[in-house]
């Protein structure tokens, strides 16, 4: 029986995480129409940024809070001077380019960091494992998701509820009748790259204690985020959340069942959903 | 005018052709041709390798018997399509006296045909695949490094006589976690160890936190985890494992030593201590071929070697013992194979020798423990040697 919580726990954790690491792609993509492949590149900036921080100033916690700001700054930079450029002329130059950023990313990380794998040693706090009813979890995972549903809260919240969330939707929806409402549309969606951009720098520092920190990691989660993306319906934070979590479901469930295949079970949901609902579970038809 | 500006031209082809002459010839250069990767996921090793043998180079002058040493270096990707181009040209084209290389057993399996049908020596350098010195042996291929039988039968054995006899097996479920961990249970058994329990995570597998799970529900039935894993997932295995709190006194974890050695001390860190690792070469040996060999690597790239850097030295000294002792004429392949494997190398692992049944190294095998070190960085100590390790090459009819 315990052995079942602590397989739902891992689930309930790898869904998180998972949303951690695709919802900066959600944002961008569902809301700006975007196909920010570079995604996968800034997850990876972050995670060297955190481990630069961490070890620089000797606090996990400050590499927590900064390098997803760095990563932002970053992002605006590649969004104002090269992605801005490829907007409305469609998807292959943004495809082409921000696969291009990838590369670059990755050997600019090489020259910079060098190539043997990194990690991060946490703090004692957060390196052992606490055992609650039986169950034993590491607390470091504990920590990710209760940063990771801080993050859920906050991004509904502020898309769902405030009036800045409203003016992006609008942005979204028809984005001349924003602009003739006087809604800045550009610098919103500026805003809201940045916003994806920290997103995807916060799962990368927080990534790196648990998956490492090597060139090429970008790459690796990419995919997984773009299925997250399509499976819950472009445009939808919460079918991203949702989509997130029946994955990491299946994930476990493949991986205690039949391991040999726990890596294929992403694509068998994706291939499931693109039959049974195309438009993705929380998503709308398109127009 | 035309007939003349023609005549000029093709003359002047078929002077430059004179000259240039067959390139080919048993010209005075050793050529070396390296089939390894400088890109991508397996770029580390492939530079690693380059640069122990780089340092065996360096230290012969360049040159040997006569002839200067000239190393073709390109970027294999690590790519069986990409490798197979490469030695068509290194064999046809460049004429290439020996390959060095490659670092994948997959790799290496798909350009065997080429090599034993171009008749050119293969020296390789990190492949593991068992049947490239067993049921697909070649006179023409001659390994350095290490079969995946040798590096882990040991650790079979040394488990059931020292640690327990109940284990489970973490390995990554592609052919060479295949044979690994079939060595692993070999040897296991062999020592009255029980058939251990399986795990086979699918390659790419980022996190491990399921099949902790199912370790920590055996907890109490098990005396040990060995696991291999490729690549990056090696390191990020033994942390998820320590930072669950699984690993203790009674359930230890061990595996093949490229799994927490000097390349992934970075990224695991003092999660390391502790786990038992078997191999053929670890830094830490305390021999003084070892120590003066670590001290020359260390003065020139500013970094402790580990077991890839030495597999590229090993290559190259192997090599240059080879072309020495056939003072430099390499025309008669049958003797250049009986040289080959009639060379003992006093290497920085220890002696080692090729076997001339199967093409295979007989070496030392190692296991050791990692500890932290007087310096305070991460080290092995060593627990026990078995010595001269043969893999048997079943199948093997040369």
């Amino acid at each position: 029986m315990q052995i079942i919580i602590e397989q739902l726990l891992n689930a309930l954790q790898m869904g998180v995480l998972l949303f951690l690491i695709s919802s900066g792609l959600s944002l961008i993509f569902g809301l700006m129409h975007v196909v920010n492949l570079a995604h996968g590149a800034l997850y990876m900036v972050g995670a060297y940024f955190g481990i630069t921080i961490a070890q620089g100033l000797g606090n996990l916690y400050l590499a927590v809070l900064l390098a997803p700001l760095l990563t932002a700054v970053v992002g605006v930079l590649v969004e104002r001077t090269l992605l801005s450029r490829t907007y409305g002329r469609g998807m292959y130059p943004q495809v082409l380019l921000t696969l291009g950023l990838v590369f670059c990313f990755d050997e600019l990380v090489r020259i910079v960091w060098g190539a043997p794998i990194q990690t991060l040693t946490l703090p004692s706090g957060l390196a052992e494992s606490v055992t609650l009813a039986g169950v034993s979890l590491p607390i470091y995972r504990i920590f990710v998701v209760g940063v990771g549903v801080l993050v859920i809260a906050v991004l509904l919240l502020a898309f769902g509820r405030s009036r800045l969330g409203a003016m992006v939707r609008a942005g979204v929806d028809d984005r001349e009748m924003a602009e003739a409402l006087g809604i800045n549309v550009r610098r919103l969606f500026g805003g809201v790259f940045a916003v994806g951009a920290a997103l995807a720098g916060l799962a990368g520092v927080l990534a790196v204690p648990i998956f490492n920190a090597y060139p090429g990691m970008g790459s690796e989660i990419l995919i997984s985020a773009l299925v997250v993306v399509v499976v819950g319906g472009m445009g939808s934070l919460a079918g991203a959340l949702i989509a997130s979590l029946l994955i990491g479901a299946a994930t476990v469930v493949g991986q205690v069942f039949a391991a040999e295949f726990s890596t294929a079970v992403i694509y068998l949901i994706l291939v499931a959903v693109l039959l049974i609902r195309p438009q993705g579970i929380m998503g709308s038809v398109a127009r | 005018m035309k007939v003349l500006k023609n005549t000029v031209l093709v003359t002047a082809m078929a002077m430059s052709f004179a000259v240039c002459g067959p390139a080919s010839a048993q010209g005075k250069d050793l050529k070396v041709g390296l089939l390894l990767p400088f890109s991508q996921v397996f770029a580390v090793y492939g530079e690693a390798i380059k640069e122990g043998f780089d340092l065996a180079i360096e230290e012969a002058g360049g040159q040997v018997a006569g002839r200067k040493i000239v190393v073709f270096k390109e970027d294999n990707k690590e790519d069986p399509k990409v490798s197979l181009q490469m030695v068509r040209r290194y064999t046809k084209d460049d004429n290439v006296d020996f390959i060095v290389g490659p670092i994948a057993s997959h790799v290496v399996a798909a350009i065997r045909d080429e090599v034993h049908r171009s008749k050119t020596f293969l020296l390789v350098a990190n492949a593991g695949n068992n049947e490239i010195t067993g049921k697909n042996c070649s006179p023409y291929i001659v390994r350095t490094s290490f079969s995946n039988w040798q590096v882990n039968h040991s650790m079979g054995q040394y488990a059931a006589e020292n640690i327990g006899k109940s284990a489970l097996t973490v390995s990554a479920n592609y052919d060479s976690g295949r044979e690994q961990a079939g060595a692993f249970r070999q040897g296991f058994i062999e020592k009255g160890g029980k058939a251990p329990l399986e795990e086979w995570p699918a390659l790419g597998t980022a996190d491990f936190a399921p099949i902790i799970t199912n370790i920590r529900a055996k907890q109490g039935d098990i005396d040990m985890v060995w696991s291999f894993l490729a690549g990056s997932a090696a390191p990020r295995f033994i942390t998820q494992v320590t930072q669950a709190g699984v690993r203790g006194p009674k359930l230890k974890l061990m595996g093949p030593v490229y799994m927490a050695d000097e390349l992934f001390f970075p990224a695991i860190g003092e999660a390391a201590l502790g786990v038992l690792v078997s191999g053929h070469y670890m830094a830490s040996l305390d021999t003084p071929r070892n120590r003066a060999f670590q001290a020359r690597f260390q003065k020139k790239y500013n970094k402790v070697a580990h077991v890839m850097h030495v597999q590229g030295y090993d290559t190259a000294k192997l090599m240059l013992a080879t072309v020495e002792a056939l003072k430099g004429d390499l025309s008669d392949k049958a003797k250049v194979r009986k040289t080959l494997t009639g060379i003992q190398v006093d290497s920085p692992r220890g002696y080692f020798r090729i076997d001339p049944r199967t093409g295979n190294v007989v070496q030392n095998i190692y296991i050791g423990e990692v500890i932290k070190r007087a310096d305070g960085a991460l080290g092995h100590k060593i627990l026990k040697t078995y010595e001269q390790v043969t893999d048997k090459g079943e199948g093997c009819v040369l």
